[in-house]
């Protein structure tokens, strides 16, 4: 059986950072053939594809596991603004 | 945070960093290591297997000591289809013999028993705080900036892992490409020791490696992976990012196809996951390798992508202890001559091309080349594991050979291409 990324992501330890998105992302960029890339390189699943079939993005900085790939995908395009989390926040791994 | 100026500033708790102040500290410098996750190792994931041979010179003895999960004993390679499979099961005492032994590692423990090994030579170890910025003065870093705190020191080391921002604001990197870099993402599973042992045939504190290539990666650049842990297992799938994107399924996607194969699934059944993690591994060999040095600063370890992908082998943490010692052998003949400036610094540089880390990178350069051709990911084990299991069956009509077969997949895939692939190999 396999789990959801919502799941896998439960079982982490992550500290939420509330007040500072470390990522900021451009939701008016316009080419879906790179919001398509995003969707299929995040491991944590966060680029996702409006359900209201308007070929928007959504983006949520939350869960996010740190591994720089949609920076080096997408920076000066969809992504924005990409730094780490402030210290002490975000994924803190317990076996890594 | 203080006033005071220390010999040396270490960016990042991961293995470079943690060893490297480890011997700095050793030699009586004073050294502050600055890791932003809450300890050393909160953020560092691995596939998970240690070559033992570097951090042995650094630290004799270390695996009685450490926390290490199991030794490597059993060595298995398989090539997938989407419902074939061939695997080689290698088991031999060479592997443990000392000097060629490997260990399965869990960085968080692992990295933070190294973090208190550089401790205890006196290191200090400031976590919870990410450096914002260097303290650049005349051409020169001087120290560092974090939470709007300065901290100054002889020599920064930056061990900030492959997404070293540091790096590349002092111009030193260029941001990373697509096509140099792998995605990995990995799951930790729980399971008991005794299951462990009887799925992979082990006993006491043996350990396997397990790569798997083909079908999991879906044509893309990567491999499958899987470590034992003393009760858990550590598996994962990693990908060339560039080949990523523009492949037809997101990578959780290959991650839960991966699992469900018929040759894994049975490994991992009733498993419990415990951490689900993803990480960039650099691999682009010596084409990806920064600026090593400047006045005040040396980039070691993955910032300095220092990471040898061979497939079946992933090396990274090996290389990352030969750096952060060629770095702290450059430091401390810097600190005799008081002289910090990068012509000083250069030794590590100096140091570094002379050691196996960079030899083996460069010897590996053609192999990089070769591992991108597409059809090792695809057709060739498709091609190995469909002429295996044709070998095995038997059903009524004329029997065939295995030349018969041979021949009828050489056809399919093209005489010219098969041949300048097999030129490619013996140029390897
Ligand atoms: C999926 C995968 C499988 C792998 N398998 C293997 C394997 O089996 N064997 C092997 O030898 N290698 C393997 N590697 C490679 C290996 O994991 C790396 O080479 C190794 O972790 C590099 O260590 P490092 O100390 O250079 O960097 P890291 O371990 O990444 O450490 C960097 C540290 O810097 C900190 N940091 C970053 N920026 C800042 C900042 N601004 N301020 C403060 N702290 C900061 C981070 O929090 C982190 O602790 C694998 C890699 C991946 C991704
Ligand atoms: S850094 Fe990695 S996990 Fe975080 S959003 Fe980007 S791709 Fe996803």
């Amino acid at each position: 059986m396999t789990m959801s990324i919502d799941e896998k992501l439960g079982v982490d330890k992550i500290i939420v950072d509330e007040e500072n998105a470390h990522i900021i992302i451009d939701k008016q960029y316009s080419d879906d053939a790179e919001k398509r890339k995003l969707i299929k390189i995040c491991p944590a699943g966060l680029y996702k594809m409006e359900e209201d079939g308007g070929g928007n993005l959504t983006f949520d900085y939350i869960g996010c596991l740190e591994c720089g790939a949609c920076r080096a995908i997408s920076l000066g395009k969809v992504v924005s603004g990409w730094n780490h989390p402030a210290g002490a926040m975000g994924v803190e791994y317990r076996m890594g | 945070m203080s006033d005071d100026k220390f010999d040396v500033i270490v960016v990042g708790g991961g293995i470079a960093g943690t060893v490297a102040s480890y011997l700095l500290a050793k030699e009586g410098l004073s050294v502050v290591l600055v890791e932003r996750g809450n300890f050393c190792g909160s953020k560092n994931m691995t596939g998970g297997r240690l070559y033992a041979y570097s951090l042995e010179e650094v630290m004799p003895g270390f695996a009685n000591e450490a926390p290490v999960e199991r030794k490597v004993f059993k060595e298995r390679i398989s090539l997938l289809t989407m419902d074939q499979s061939v695997t080689l099961d290698v088991r031999s005492p060479k592997f443990a013999e000392s000097g060629n032994d490997s260990y399965v590692v869990l960085r968080s423990s692992f990295d933070r028993w190294l973090g208190e090994k550089a401790e205890s030579e006196g290191a200090m170890i400031v976590a919870g705080y990410r450096v914002d910025d260097l303290i650049v003065r005349d051409d020169k870093v001087c120290g560092i900036i974090s939470n709007g705190e300065e901290m100054d020191a002889d020599v920064v080391v930056l061990a900030d892992g492959v997404n070293s921002l540091l790096a590349e604001k002092l111009g030193m990197k260029k941001p990373l490409r697509p096509e140099h870099v792998a995605v990995g993402v990995k799951e930790v599973i729980q399971l008991t020791r005794g299951e462990i042992d009887e799925r992979f045939g082990l006993s006491g504190d043996e350990g396997c490696a397990w790569s798997f290539f083909g079908a999991n990666t879906d044509g893309i650049q990567g491999g499958g992976f899987l470590y034992t842990n003393k009760d858990s297992i550590s598996i994962g799938l990693t990908c060339n990012l560039q080949k990523l994107s523009e492949g037809s399924k997101p990578l959780m996607q290959l991650m839960n196809d991966f699992q469900s194969h018929p040759v894994v699934a049975p490994l991992v059944k009733g498993g419990n996951l415990i951490e689900y993690s993803a990480h960039l591994e650099p691999e682009a060999g010596a084409k990806m390798i920064p600026q090593l040095y400047g006045n005040g600063v040396l980039v070691i370890g993955d910032a300095a992508g220092l990471t040898l992908n061979l497939g079946h082998k992933v090396r990274g943490m090996d290389l990352a202890v030969i750096s952060a010692q060629c770095a702290a052998q450059a430091i401390l003949e810097a600190k005799s001559r008081e002289d910090f400036t990068a012509s000083s610094l250069r030794k590590y540089k100096d140091l570094l091309d002379v050691s196996s880390a960079i030899q083996n990178i460069e010897a590996r350069d053609k192999y990089l080349e070769f591992m991108e051709n597409p059809l090792l990911y695809n057709a060739y084990p498709l091609m190995i594991v469909d002429m295996l299991a044709r070998l095995f069956v038997v059903k009524g009509g004329r029997a065939q050979t295995i030349f018969d077969d041979i021949l009828k997949n050489i056809e399919a895939l093209g005489k010219n291409q098969i041949e300048n692939d097999f030129k490619a190999v013996k140029k390897l």
